[in-house]
């Protein structure tokens, strides 16, 4: 990543590769002043997509339809959603009115930040399309249109209103500053398929509807530049991070009892994750973080942002910072202050012991004579629904909620989900959702050290022992071969593994 | 059974099935009944899991009882749990006669009342008990349900017998016959008769819109059982083997133990650390004699013709009674002999009663041990309270925690305001030291430090109160909130 420079972000932002000034903008960028133009810059996107099944691994749920809009924001190049391209089997770009198609693909996509970029494979279907700017700035009370794909090949406009600008959630876990936007839309609109536009330039896209208040989260214009920026010069990295969870310093006895003095703010560290750049410059749980980059951090985690103000911590570390940039924090141990440079990385969904979000990839499993085993995901929980927390097995959402505690980094909670009943697999049966801790005598730290462990068998026979659960299986090797091949053949499963 | 997932296995389960043979009904003296029918009306008192300093809420109720041999009245442990009076009355009577609680088992659901004033019994005749009724053999309970002011009775017929959850502990299955006659609020603790004799005692119906006219009755055998328990003038409840099993159903487990394909012998998995069986059974045998009696690859036994889980040989067993096994380990056959014991730390998953809730309150916070009367109360679900109730005993969690501390409410004060997000917490450490009950806590609170420092298990950051602030701060809240005691540290501790 190049350097990235603020020169007072409200006033002026140098963008690598372009530059875009507030209101007028430069030659360097089409000037788009009717939004009837902006139309030369939408595409269609129509997407079919399919998940997995996370408890029956080796299948896929029924197939998805979803059609949203897409930007052209650099030659050849359309941004959308993560969501809307995720899991996608197909891809299609529709030129609005000409109805001209182009199958399509990811060219790059970061769940984090819920962006994607797309190539086109037929370039024609961009043909007599202009790309379109970024807006540098967007305030809450700023009039903008919401643009939805209508019907027959037109784009419906609504009139919306910023009605407020913090970091919130977004779909993929993620804490970063959003737009909230109020407008009416008509019910069962998919809030995943729109366009915010202001003036001939884009700032944002839809990313979900909240029905009551008539509010539209959308991803904000700082997010949208991040993303650009960090692909546009060679290497998508993605956003940083730093590794520390924490809680609020509000109290006094706690405040007082950490020596914090004449200090103001400052935010308790609760967890560092392992092998975080945290971790790696020294931060410690129970450390008091006091400032980023000298930027104080008051006792909710809020630090006083150039442009928004008052804005959770997140939001410089993961946006206005980069990937391989460093930021120097100063913080509190024992009523000592210190401080640490810490080089900022970037962090996957899947990275963490327990996957957020398997970003596409398919469930990995293994199938032995009936036991269904894979690996324990977010995705997987949530097959227990919304209410997965009090609804999926305790014991792994007990894993799950301290995974930084329990696993170690690099590590996997292999499970034994289920078992698909085999004449080799009676008294097995109703074994269901234990976590995997030895296969012959060998510890278990991911999937494909179950299959290791197979190559060793004790005597003919596969032993796997559990955690947490004390029951055991034995199984003759040569029965496993044979049953195996009966499943494929009678439960017509394709694939007994996927690593 | 019992409200774990997992396979612990408890000895409370089975009574074999002696079915009578014959005898279809003959009618009985109802006027000789009514005589030893007790209605009686009880005030109970309700400790209030949610606020444990509070002396809990007066309800009354009315149930049924009657009078067996050695001037004893017999009823549910249900209807008198909690009591803070019990009246009893007579048929024809007008008195009304204070009573005591002489026996009561939680496990069992029976009770055992004697009146003050033994002129009670004049003119009454002690019910006799007879064996397990025939299925389909017409039975009629007696009591005082609700719908009206005297005595009913119900006819119906014995619709099935099997073992059932018995609801007043929530824990125990036992034998239960299931009969087609209503059984109503206030049947409860009320004979059952068939030919003049008691068969059982009403105690609980089926709670379900989908089924009518399921009653449950307790039967005899359960009842003598319960007699005989307290003939040392003491009950001591079911005793238990505390064993995780698994089934040898199969072929390559057996034929990795090289065992026959005789469908026989049951997988101890993991002997429960401080029960009956800790250092005698371990973790591997195969058990196959239970006192004699075969046990089959899935746990069950074979008892006067009917299959029944191999915990029935201990059903009727007392503390200190024991048992005989017959194991294989690695390969090799074995006798071994069990001194049967109960199990106290399942009682985390009973409901209690008779007790008054363990709570500590300090700077305004309240803090109680983990059971099933609090995760109701104040309606629990956190995952990290439910993991530590569910895997209490399958990890063994009670031995380094035998009673679970959960930081439940806040009474809001200047001193605590801000800690309510941090509730429902397990308290891990105080000013250092690890908690492993409520008394621990107290100890550790009496440390004369600048600071007192709560950790909870995952609490993102410790609670911290300074000293000189608390005792204004604890004199407030007792009396803006009405407390008398700060603490109630469990009967042993007083």
């Amino acid at each position: 990543m190049k350097i990235f420079r603020t020169v007072c972000l409200s006033m002026l932002v140098f963008l690598t590769g372009c530059s875009v000034s507030v209101q007028a903008p430069t030659s360097s960028t089409p000037a788009v002043s009717d939004d009837r133009n902006i139309d030369d810059s939408l595409v269609r996107v129509k997407v079919s997509s399919q998940t997995y099944s996370y408890v029956r691994p080796w299948d896929t749920k029924a197939g998805q339809n979803r059609e949203g809009l897409g930007v052209i924001v650099k030659k050849g190049l359309v941004m959308v959603t993560a969501q809307l391209v995720a899991d996608s089997t197909y891809i299609e770009l529709e030129k609005g009115d000409s109805g001209n198609r182009s199958p399509a693909h990811i060219v790059e996509v970061d769940y984090r930040s819920n962006l994607a970029l797309l190539g086109v494979e037929d370039s024609s279907v961009l043909q007599g399309k202009k790309s379109i700017p970024i807006r540098d700035k967007l305030a809450a009370g700023d009039r903008v249109k919401v643009l939805l794909s209508g019907k027959d090949g037109k784009y419906e406009r609504l009139q919306g209103r910023v009605s407020g600008i913090d970091t919130g959630g977004y779909p993929y876990k993620s804490k970063l500053m959003l737009s909230k936007i109020k407008v009416s839309l008509p019910a069962a609109t998919d809030a995943s398929s729109m366009v915010i536009v202001k003036d001939g330039a884009i700032c944002g896209f839809g990313m979900g509807y909240h029905q009551s208040s008539e509010t539209v989260k959308a991803i904000s214009v700082p997010v949208l530049h991040h993303f650009l920026n960090d692909y546009n010069d060679g290497r998508y990295e993605g956003l940083p991070f730093v590794g520390i969870d924490f809680s609020p310093l509000d109290d006094v006895q706690i405040r007082e009892y950490l020596k914090m003095g004449q200090h103001k703010g400052g935010i308790y560290i609760y967890r560092v994750r392992p092998a975080s750049p945290a971790a790696k410059a020294g931060l410690k749980q129970g450390d008091v973080l006091l400032s980023m980059d000298g930027l104080v951090v008051n006792k909710f985690g809020k630090y006083k942002d150039d442009v928004f103000g008052l804005t959770n911590l997140s939001h410089y570390i993961s946006i206005r910072k980069y990937s391989g940039e460093s930021v120097v924090l100063e913080f509190l141990r024992d009523g000592v202050k210190k401080s640490a440079t810490v080089r900022l990385e970037a962090a996957s969904l899947v990275d963490s012991p327990v996957p957020t979000y398997m970003e596409g990839a398919p469930p990995k499993y293994m199938i032995l004579g009936g036991l269904v085993i894979t690996e324990l995901s977010r995705q997987y929980l949530q097959e227990w629904g919304p209410q997965w927390v009090v609804k999926a097995p305790e014991n792994l959402v007990h894993y799950y909620l301290n995974q930084w505690k329990l696993l170690k980094p690099g590590q996997r909670l292999v499970v034994l989900s289920h078992v698909l009943p085999t004449r080799a697999m009676i008294g097995y049966t109703k074994f269901s959702n234990m976590i995997v801790n030895m296969v012959n005598d060998r510890a278990i730290l991911k999937i494909e050290d179950v299959r290791a462990a197979l190559q060793k068998p004790i005597g003919q026979f596969h032993h796997l022992t559990f955690i947490g659960d004390s029951k055991e299986v034995f199984l003759n090797r040569y029965t496993l071969e044979k049953e195996n091949i009966f499943i494929q053949r009678r439960y017509g499963i394709s694939s007994l593994e996927r690593l | 059974m019992k409200c774990m997932n997992r396979t612990i296995v408890f000895a409370v389960v089975c009574v074999c099935l002696f079915l009578r043979s014959g005898g279809a009904l003959a009618e009985f003296d109802i006027e000789k009944i009514r005589k030893s029918l007790v209605r009686i009306n009880t005030t109970t008192q309700t400790p209030d899991y949610s606020a444990p300093w509070k002396p809990g809420k007066i309800s009354r109720g009315v149930g049924t009882g009657f009078v067996i041999e050695g001037n004893r009245i017999m009823t549910n442990a249900h209807v008198v749990s909690n009591a803070r009076l019990i009246l009893l009355e007579r048929e024809n009577d007008p008195r009304q006669y204070p009573a005591t609680i002489a026996h009561i088992g939680h496990d069992c659901d029976l009770a055992i009342i004697v009146p003050e004033d033994a002129s009670f019994f004049n003119n009454s005749h002690p019910l006799q008990f007879d064996e397990i009724p025939k299925l389909h053999s017409t039975v009629s309970a007696i009591g005082y349900p609700i719908g009206g002011e005297r005595l009913s009775i119900t006819r119906g017929v014995v619709s099935r017998i099997e073992f059932v959850l018995y609801s007043h502990s929530g824990i125990d299955s036992h034998l239960a016959i299931q009969i087609d006659a209503a059984i109503n609020p206030g049947n409860s603790g009320g004979p059952v008769i068939q030919n003049g004799k008691v068969i059982g005692v009403a105690f609980q119906s089926y709670n379900n819109v989908r089924a009518q006219n399921v009653g449950y009755i307790i039967p005899t055998p359960v009842i003598h059982r319960f007699l005989k328990d307290i003939e040392d003038g003491q009950y001591n409840g079911y005793v238990e083997l505390l064993i995780s099993t698994m089934n040898l159903l199969n072929p390559d487990y057996r034929s990795y133990l090289k065992l026959e394909n005789n469908n026989m012998g049951y997988l101890v998995s993991r002997v429960i650390s401080s029960g009956s069986a800790e250092g005698i059974l371990e973790k591997g045998d195969v058990l196959m004699t239970i006192d004699g009696y075969p046990v089959s690859s899935k746990g069950s036994i074979l008892i006067g013709g009917e299959q029944v889980k191999m915990e029935e040989a201990v059903e009727r067993k007392f503390r200190g009674d024991t048992v005989e096994l017959g194991i294989i380990r690695n390969g090799k056959t074995k006798t071994v002999t069990l001194t049967l014991t109960g199990a106290d730390h399942l009682k985390i998953y009973g409901w209690k009663y008779d007790q008054q809730p363990g709570y500590l309150i300090f700077a305004g916070l309240v803090f109680q041990p983990l059971n099933r009367n609090l995760l109701t109360a104040h309606n629990i679900r956190t995952p990290e309270i439910v993991h530590f109730y569910k895997d209490f005993i399958n990890e063994d969690l009670f031995l380094e925690r035998p009673e679970i501390v959960v930081f439940t409410r806040v009474l809001v004060d200047s001193i605590n305001s801000g800690l309510k997000e941090m509730r429902y917490k397990i308290v891990d450490k105080v000013n250092g030291r690890k908690i492993r009950t409520l008394a621990d806590m107290s100890e550790a609170l009496k440390q004369d430090t600048e600071f007192h420092v709560i950790e909870l298990f995952n609490g993102e950051r410790p609670i911290v109160m300074k000293k000189e602030s608390l005792k204004a701060a604890e004199d407030r809240i007792k009396k803006k909130y009405q407390i008398s005691r700060m603490s109630y540290l469990g009967e042993e501790k007083k």
